[in-house]
């Protein structure tokens, strides 16, 4: 896990240098047309003298090194050497440019600012430091030998009608001013640079705690459902064993038993039945919660097909309350990509719940829907209704409402929260709308987009 | 009809015990196996009339491969005086969502031929065993 997002964090930064540095090679394209475009207008619009031809060549150079950059780009091992050499290639550039437009007379010279403050971006601290001294190092070069000479000075007279290239103290001044303003820009954009990498950094950091933390719970989540499902699976055998035994014994299997002691045997046998029906709830709700439904599992299954099985296995009950059961299908067969049981288990339990909470004579209404997004199935009833205080808590585990209870003693109010997680599992929704007296609408909702 | 043989191969001795009240009530000749290895000895030996087999014993599937080996049709199978011998299988699974197969839908090519569902309620037993029972005659 650490290892993962150490990695992470290290390829995040390379990535941001990555980019960085395509950013620059693409601003150098416009530093391109731009000195073409200033020099040429400068010549031409405002008739200066510029040595027009040695500014193009070095322009085309600089072209030249742009698309050997790109080409490169993709073959580098170490960015930060291949930031540092365009860097000082361009700086080499620079220097060249500012010796064709006037030496230390050219307006071009404030153009190494731009490059201190990329340094400080792309490199760390020192790197920024050292490249402007090489910088500082090209100026002063280049005025001494102007200065003494030993390159011819480019005069441009339009500018300067006097030169001052050989004036010393002008000379010193210029350098002492461009030797600060680097070194000043460069520790003006180090430092806010490094406070924004610091902040990022802690970001980062948090995040990673958050998603770690995240992770745990989860990990931890899961094992606390790993292990109730191992203990309730457990739980079953007994019970099965303890229900089978006082079945025979009360079915008189064991020898003649006085009234009293069957009535007790039939008493216990209904609270492990009870019991029994809880296990396998919680084993529904777990199990579909642990595991994901295999892919081979799922089969395309018509709503239509699977409501009308439903209530065929319902007609026992339905016709016992003499209830009216009105179903609409949609005009076509309608396939949802689902686990056949988990199907049968979320209308088994719905339907169930009306047919249990809607009085003799009372009415079932199924709409299933199609729409453009989703596949709908509205099971309605004129039952009994739900409180708006139990609406909110009727998908927690184990909860029964007052009126549920009133018609039902024993329920394991596991129901709901089955068939929730089963709908949740498939991406889809439940909701329920209810008016006490009036009767309930449970509207389940997949989404088509989903069911590919 | 009396007297008939019925093997239960189950390691719950309490299951047992509450499936051998109501056949014996009903005059049948309980035989009992603790675990797969031992039941497929005792049908060899005894050769009876009726096996009833829980699925899930030592492993999940245990009486999935009891089942296999008394059906198998291959000559020289140790098993050919069990081939014809009906089998009730005894299940808890079919209620349990999330495991690798559930009796339903792979009764097609399980060598079944019914099932069973635990806790075990004496008059379905007994209904199933004699209809097994009477369908093999």
């Amino acid at each position: 896990m650490s290892y993962s997002t150490h990695t992470q964090k290290k390829s995040s930064r390379e990535q941001e240098l990555i980019e960085s540095l395509s950013r620059f090679i693409n601003l150098r394209w416009i530093m391109v047309v731009g000195i073409c475009i200033t020099s040429i207008s400068a010549r031409f619009v405002l008739s200066i003298s510029l040595p027009l031809t040695s500014i193009l060549i070095i322009t085309f150079c600089i072209l030249l090194f742009n698309s050997v950059c790109i080409y490169y780009q993709k073959h580098v091992k170490s960015y930060e050497n291949f930031a540092n050499f365009q860097i000082s290639v361009d700086w080499i550039a620079l220097v060249f440019l500012v010796h064709y437009t006037g030496g230390i007379e050219s307006p071009v010279i404030f153009y190494f600012i731009f490059h201190v403050i990329i340094a400080a971006i792309l490199l760390s601290k020192r790197e920024c430091y050292l490249q402007s001294g090489f910088a500082v190092l090209l100026i002063v070069s280049l005025s001494i030998l102007e200065y003494f000479s030993i390159i011819p000075h480019v005069h441009i007279k339009e500018l300067f009608p006097i030169p001052v290239y050989d004036n010393g103290l002008y000379l010193l001044s210029i350098i002492f001013f461009s030797i600060t303003s680097l070194y000043i820009s460069a520790y003006l954009a180090t430092s806010v640079n490094n406070r924004l990498r610091r902040r990022e950094r802690e970001i980062v950091a948090l995040k990673d705690s958050i998603t770690d933390a995240y992770n745990k719970l989860e990990e931890l989540d899961r094992e606390k459902s790993e292990f109730t499902y191992k203990v309730t699976h457990e739980l079953r055998s007994p019970l099965s064993a303890i229900q089978s035994l006082l079945k025979s014994i009360e079915e008189g299997y064991a020898g003649e038993i006085s009234v009293k002691a069957k009535e007790l045997i039939i008493r216990s046998e209904k609270r492990t039945s009870f019991l029994l029906t809880l296990v396998n709830g919680l084993l529904d709700l777990i199990a579909g919660r642990i595991r994901k439904p295999k892919e081979g599992d799922i089969k395309s299954v018509d709503i239509n097909t699977a409501v009308k099985n439903t209530l065929d296995l319902m007609q026992e009950k339905t016709k016992a309350k003499n209830l009216k059961i009105k179903i609409k299908s949609t005009p076509t067969p309608t396939y949802l990509r689902i686990v056949p049981d988990d199907l049968d288990i979320i209308l088994t339990n719905l339907i169930d719940n009306s047919v249990k909470y809607t009085e003799q004579g009372g009415t079932i209404r199924v709409n299933n829907l199609l729409t453009d997004k989703e596949i709908k199935i509205e099971i309605s009833d004129t039952g009994i209704g739900i409180t708006k205080d139990d609406l909110n808590k009727i998908f927690d585990e184990f909860y029964r409402s007052k009126n549920a209870k009133a018609v039902e003693l024993h329920g394991t109010g596991l129901g709901l929260p089955i068939v929730k997680n089963l709908i949740e599992r498939y991406g889809g929704s439940i909701e329920i709308q209810s008016e006490i007296g009036e009767g309930t609408t449970v509207t389940v909702s997949f989404p088509i987009e989903k069911q590919n | 009809m009396t007297n008939q043989k019925i093997l239960i191969i189950d390691d719950d001795p309490d299951i047992v015990e509450a499936m051998r009240m109501p056949l014996e009530a009903n005059s049948y000749n309980v035989v009992t196996a603790s675990n797969g290895k031992e039941g497929l000895k005792m049908a060899k030996e005894e050769i009876p009339d009726l096996i009833i087999l829980d699925v899930m014993m030592e492993t999940d599937t245990e009486g999935f491969h009891v089942a296999y080996e008394l059906r198998d049709e291959g000559p020289d199978s140790e098993y050919k005086d069990c081939r014809n011998i009906p089998i009730l299988m005894i299940t808890a699974i079919s209620q349990q969502k999330g495991m690798n197969f559930s009796p339903k839908k792979d009764d097609t090519f399980l060598p079944v031929d019914d099932f069973i569902e635990k806790p075990v309620q004496p008059k379905d037993l007994l209904e199933r065993t004699a209809w097994l029972l009477a369908a093999k005659k």
